[in-house]
């Protein structure tokens, strides 16, 4: 898991976030509030109506092996097309406007119920290079009409965990699909480093000489 | 082609095109009412005004200034 080879790569940028970032993404009300406090033990505000978070909440999550990531809940949206000044939020977010690093990694929340709606800001999220974990929720909800992880897992391109906030069902399961989906260098890694290439690759050879970033870098600058 | 505003309570039609204002339009396209989406009024309000919807298993409430922008076809 932790590469020590990932540490002292040249700053490329700063600040450098000495953890992984975390960001939970999806509709309205779909329960990312609370899967949020379910994953932290945090206790944001959470009702059943949409609207309620308005801005990015933030709490810690530790990850299998030990390693503690920042999580951010953040407001619903449809799309990454914002409107609203809460959708303005979520989407700096999600493209590391704002003042805060772009996520190393995004939790869209899908409604089991409601699954065709949510894949049109998953397949963005995914478009904007972000490794993505979907969070299926109100499983429960669903109950004969939720999806089969395993199948929509592979219609999506991404790992799909089925979870219930509520009772904790499949919490543990979305923690190790997360630490699955983060890059294996350890925390405290430049940015750079983590986000130029795919997870598990060899770090390139000093800089000149080295093999050209991928076609999702966004690091070019 | 008449309009969603002008459906009967309950009928069940599809969704030929969305008008109105860009962001309009692409606010209900990304929410998923699509040409060719079923679409039926669930409920209207007592002075005749937000209509609930039903799109893809899911309701919505929208005015009925909104849904006179939605045309639709018989299914």
């Amino acid at each position: 898991m932790t590469q020590a080879s990932c540490h002292g790569g040249p700053a490329l940028q700063d600040p450098v976030p000495s953890r992984p970032q975390l960001v939970i993404a999806g509709n309205p009300n779909v329960g990312k509030t609370t899967l949020f406090n379910a994953l932290t033990g945090s206790s944001a505000k959470v009702s059943n109506y949409p609207g309620i978070t308005v801005e990015a909440a933030c709490g810690k999550l530790t990850l299998p092996g030990g390693r503690i990531a920042d999580l951010r809940d953040l407001p619903g949206t449809y799309s990454i097309n914002a409107r609203s000044a809460e959708e303005m939020i979520a989407l700096d977010a999600l493209i590391g406007l704002g003042g805060a690093p772009a996520p190393d990694a995004v939790i869209v929340c899908v409604d089991a119920t409601q699954v065709a709606r949510a894949t049109y800001l998953l397949l963005q999220c995914q478009e904007l290079g972000a490794r993505c974990v979907v969070a299926l929720t109100m499983v429960d909800e669903a109950a004969a009409a939720a999806p089969d992880p395993r199948a929509l897992s592979a219609a999506l391109g991404c790992e799909v965990v089925a979870v219930t906030a509520r009772t904790r069902a499949g919490l543990d399961d979305l923690r190790a699909a997360i630490d699955r989906a983060l890059p294996s260098c350890a925390p405290g890694s430049t940015r750079c480093a983590r986000r130029c290439r795919p997870a598990g690759a060899p770090r390139p050879a000093t800089a000149p000489s080295g093999p050209p970033p991928t076609t999702r870098s966004r690091c070019g600058r | 082609m008449n309009s969603l505003a002008e459906t009967p309570l309950g009928r069940a039609v599809t969704v030929h095109a969305v008008e109105g204002s860009r962001a309009f339009r692409r606010r209900l396209l990304e929410m998923g009412l699509v040409p060719g989406t079923a679409v039926r009024i669930v409920t209207v309000a007592p002075l005749g005004d937000p209509l609930r919807i039903e799109v893809r298993g899911g309701q919505w409430s929208i005015r009925r200034a909104e849904a006179a922008q939605i045309q639709v076809q018989p299914r």
